[in-house]
């Protein structure tokens, strides 16, 4: 069993707060797992943690059996780690071709070519990606100007272009309506099926982790509590009592 | 012994000047997310009308009393005529502003007062020495000292213990929060503004006997407050206030050892805070991995 | 927006024309070389500026750093060190690519309005250095003739910098249009994205330092040479904020903005400077009448300044009473 992502222990405080605690978590190779937990139960934080965005307070991160605790974010990503945000980041003024391409051009190595034109570089690039998530019909379009439900397709266009082996998603689905976040998750599972990424995403909907998650993980105040099929988390006590209730 | 004494009580009362002027700038800075880089010309608009209302009427008191209020106006006229309306643009926009509006003051003042070299001796009240140590010392840096503290104090208060300066403090933290729970923010924003410009005519008009001002020159203090919020971390009123002793006492002690290069002390003193702690000795990091 | 190739000729046309009227004003219009050279030099200084500016979205205070930089040292190199002239520019290139460099180290230790802060800061030391410092020429600066010796009159010698400033706006054209720009736009957009994707931005704005100081620097070698001197007004402030206003009044988004920002101001700067000892308050009213009327400059490019460029012409329009925006 190859684990991609293994973190140990892995803690953050803030101040009085202990907002991730002493968290063992770890996730294999070509896995689908979700992140489920009430608000504030430390979720995006411990993304935040996985990625170095937030400096733990103390545990360990492990990507690929290798130590990456610490390490800076950026080196993390080209290390094969990828980010959605909640709130979609992307480059509101240029276009969404454009978008697409920035990723594309460091992947590839350009970032420093000052002497030639940007014009029409990763063209192939960007244009399978765009079609990958479906949004190639826009491609001119300035991206603050696309509809909620294709910026977060764009923002999944973007964090696939540097090529992740993991995918790390907070909310994909969050502000999205019901059908179209159903679509949405299911290009994400299919795209990681077909490039055999492994995906860990934050989702409050319960019909889409149960229905799209291989593995469900829960937490709670900070603490994980329950890892397991979602049939297993379905009815296993403490995570009914703490979070499903009366969903069930 | 005692020009040590001297040195350090000029140090300390320029210190405290300094913190006026940068004290006003940290609050526009954290309440209005701006540079003012017009702060050295409201500086200088406090020493030169503090000069004329003291020429006219022979009172000191009154011209540094009619410098703040004036200021005071005249800081609320640029915030509600000219800063708002261009609220929603980027910051940078705001702040090339200020620098605007602080370069036709600057010409203004050249026009109205002509070019000349302004200062007034110290008023009778206030112009006698005390024995310190043996060696007489002008007491009006003692009071430049007091007067300064007793506004720490104020600022203090009105700060911790005021609603006022709750809500100040809020929009300081979470501007927008505020602005959800109904409080009008850019009435405040705009108060703030005022309350930073006057901090600084106060500086400026009690500033008026010891250094005066040269009305063809571009004001230093605008400088040295920056150096001083820099040092002391931008935006952090207790910051500006070390910084701003620290940038007082060198400059004075400065003076003694390298009276050539005194003026570039405030300067060095910044790169040499910016290579060792770069958000200031009270600031706090940002969380920018 | 990435520029489709028959914008390339578009830009080539405009920059022959630009040569073309340049020279033609030289050789018609007795007496104008001079301006013609200040007006060429500070069109390639906001062009540089522009590229933190505008581009990179830095608030860049402190350009005139940059090109006193060029100048002294140039001046310096050939009047104090005696070093024989072509070794002299070569050499000041490369000082001044260094200096960009450790600028940029400096510079970067803090955020946005600190940055802001900071520049200016640096930029009121580095004049205060030389107003005081012996070697710098204390508070005048440096007189020395050091114009090549084939270009030694005002027409000629406007040619050479029409020679130099066209090697350099093609060189800026390329970088501006070159991949490392789109990163550029990408970290004034939004730089955290950036770092997810596994830019190393901090390099990458550096580097933009030291582009955007060294075309500066050359600015300031040029200039050095056009009034045989180092003069400590070109450490002033005024420099750095002119060279803002230049690219406000332009259009900061645009390649070319800048060089029109530059002209107009040059030429005020000339002419009504001339006739008035209160230049301040002309660059305070420029100020404030770019920024309210057009933020978006002259060349006014881009979603926001569209829309303010279209509001203001709506105001100018009679069409019943509008709501002001606040």
């Amino acid at each position: 069993m190859s684990e991609i992502l293994r973190t140990e222990k892995l803690t953050r405080d803030f101040g009085a707060l202990r907002a991730v605690n002493e968290v063992d978590f770890g996730v294999s190779k070509g896995e689908v797992r979700s992140l489920i937990g009430s608000n504030g139960a430390g979720k995006s934080t411990f993304l935040d943690l996985v990625i170095n965005k937030t400096r733990p307070t103390s545990g360990k991160v492990y990507f690929n059996g290798e130590d990456i605790t610490g390490v800076a974010p950026h080196l993390i990503v080209r290390k094969g780690m990828g980010r959605c945000f909640q709130i979609s980041k992307f480059f509101p003024d240029l276009s969404v071709a454009e978008n697409i391409q920035i990723p594309c051009i460091h992947k590839d190595g350009l970032t420093y070519k000052m002497l030639r034109p940007a014009y029409g570089q990763c063209r192939e690039e960007v244009e399978h990606l765009m079609e990958a998530v479906g949004i190639a019909d826009y491609r001119d379009r300035p991206a603050g100007k696309l509809s909620y439900g294709d910026q977060r397709r764009l923002e999944i266009a973007i964090t696939l272009a540097a090529h992740p082996d993991l995918l790390l998603l907070d909310e994909p689905t969050s502000g999205v309506a019901r059908k179209e976040g159903y679509m949405l998750m299911e290009l994400v599972v299919n795209l990681a099926k077909e490039r055999g990424l492994t995906v860990v995403f934050i989702e409050h909907d319960m019909d889409i982790v149960f229905n799209y998650s291989d593995t469900i993980s829960v937490l709670h105040y900070g603490r994980l509590i329950a890892t397991g099929a979602p049939q297993v988390i379905k009815e296993n006590a403490e995570v009914q009592e703490a979070y499903l209730g009366g969903m069930v | 012994m005692s020009i040590y004494l001297y040195q350090f009580l000029t140090g300390l009362s320029s210190g405290l000047l300094y913190f006026l002027t940068a004290a006003g700038m940290a609050i526009i800075v954290s309440g209005l997310n701006v540079i003012n880089f017009g702060q050295g010309a409201f500086c200088m608009f406090g020493t030169l009308l503090c000069y004329s209302v003291y020429e006219a009427t022979g009172s000191f008191f009154l011209g540094v009393a009619a410098a703040v209020v004036v200021a005071g106006v005249l800081g609320g006229y640029v915030t509600e005529a000219m800063l708002r309306p261009i609220y929603k643009r980027p910051p940078l926009f705001q702040l090339l502003l200020t620098m605007g509006v602080g370069y036709l003051l600057q010409d203004f003042f050249l026009f109205a007062w002509g070019n000349r070299m302004i200062s007034a001796s110290v008023p009778e009240i206030l112009n006698f020495r005390v024995n310190l140590l043996g060696l007489p010392f002008p007491f009006y840096y003692i009071f430049l000292i007091i007067i300064s503290l007793i506004i720490c104090a104020v600022m203090l208060f009105v700060f911790k213990k005021t609603k006022i300066g709750m809500i100040f403090r809020a929009i300081i933290t979470n501007r927008d929060m505020v602005d959800c729970m109904g409080i009008n923010v850019k009435k405040m924003n705009s108060l703030m503004f005022i309350v930073g410009i006057s901090l600084t005519a106060l500086a400026g008009a009690l500033n008026l006997p010891i250094t005066g001002t040269q009305t063809a020159a571009e004001s230093p203090v605008l400088f040295t407050a920056m150096a001083v919020l820099i040092i002391g971390g931008i935006g952090e009123i207790k910051g500006a206030f070390i910084g701003a002793l620290i940038v007082g006492m060198c400059t004075s002690f400065g003076a003694m050892f390298f009276s050539q290069y005194y003026s570039l002390i405030p300067s060095l003193l910044m790169v040499l805070v910016l290579l060792i702690k770069p958000e200031g000795l009270c600031g706090k990091k940002t969380n920018a991995g | 927006m990435t520029s489709k190739p028959f914008r390339y000729r578009k830009d080539l046309i405009i920059g022959i024309v630009i040569i073309a009227v340049f020279l033609l004003l030289s050789f018609f219009i007795p007496g104008t070389s001079f301006l013609l050279a200040r007006i060429l030099i500070m069109m390639l200084f906001a062009t540089g500026v522009n590229i933190m500016f505008g581009y990179g979205g830095m608030i860049a205070f402190g350009n005139a750093i940059f090109l006193g930089f060029g100048s002294y040292s140039f001046i310096l190199l050939l009047s104090k060190a005696g070093i024989p002239y072509a070794a002299a520019i070569l050499l000041t290139l490369v000082m001044t690519m260094i200096f960009s460099f450790l600028i940029a180290l400096l510079v970067l230790r803090v955020q946005a309005l600190t940055l802001g802060m900071l520049f200016m800061g640096l930029n009121l030391l580095v004049y205060n250095l030389g107003n005081y410092v012996p070697l710098l020429g204390r508070g005048v600066g440096i007189s020395y003739a050091s114009r090549p010796s084939f270009a030694l009159d005002d027409r000629s010698f406007l040619i050479f910098t029409l020679v130099i400033v066209a090697v350099c706006f093609v060189l800026m054209y390329k970088i501006l249009h070159s991949p490392f720009n789109q990163i550029i736009k990408g970290i004034r957009e939004n730089e955290m994205r950036l770092t997810f994707v596994g830019i190393n931005t901090k390099q990458v704005k550096r580097l933009m330092i030291v582009v955007s100081g060294t075309f500066c620097g050359i600015s300031g070698v040029l200039y050095s040479m056009l009034n045989s001197g180092a003069y400590v007004t070109y450490l002033d402030t005024d420099i750095s904020i002119q060279g803002l206003a230049m690219c406000l009044l332009g259009g900061m988004f645009t390649f070319w903005g800048p060089s029109i920002g530059a002209a107009v101001i040059t030429f005020i700067n000339v002419y009504i400077g001339g006739m008035t000892i209160y230049h301040r308050f002309i660059l305070g009213i420029i100020l404030i009448l770019v920024i309210y009327f057009f933020p978006g400059g002259v060349l006014g490019y881009g979603n926001e300044d569209e829309v303010s460029a279209r509001k203001f012409i709506k105001k100018l329009i009679p069409s019943g009473k509008e709501k002001k925006d606040e």
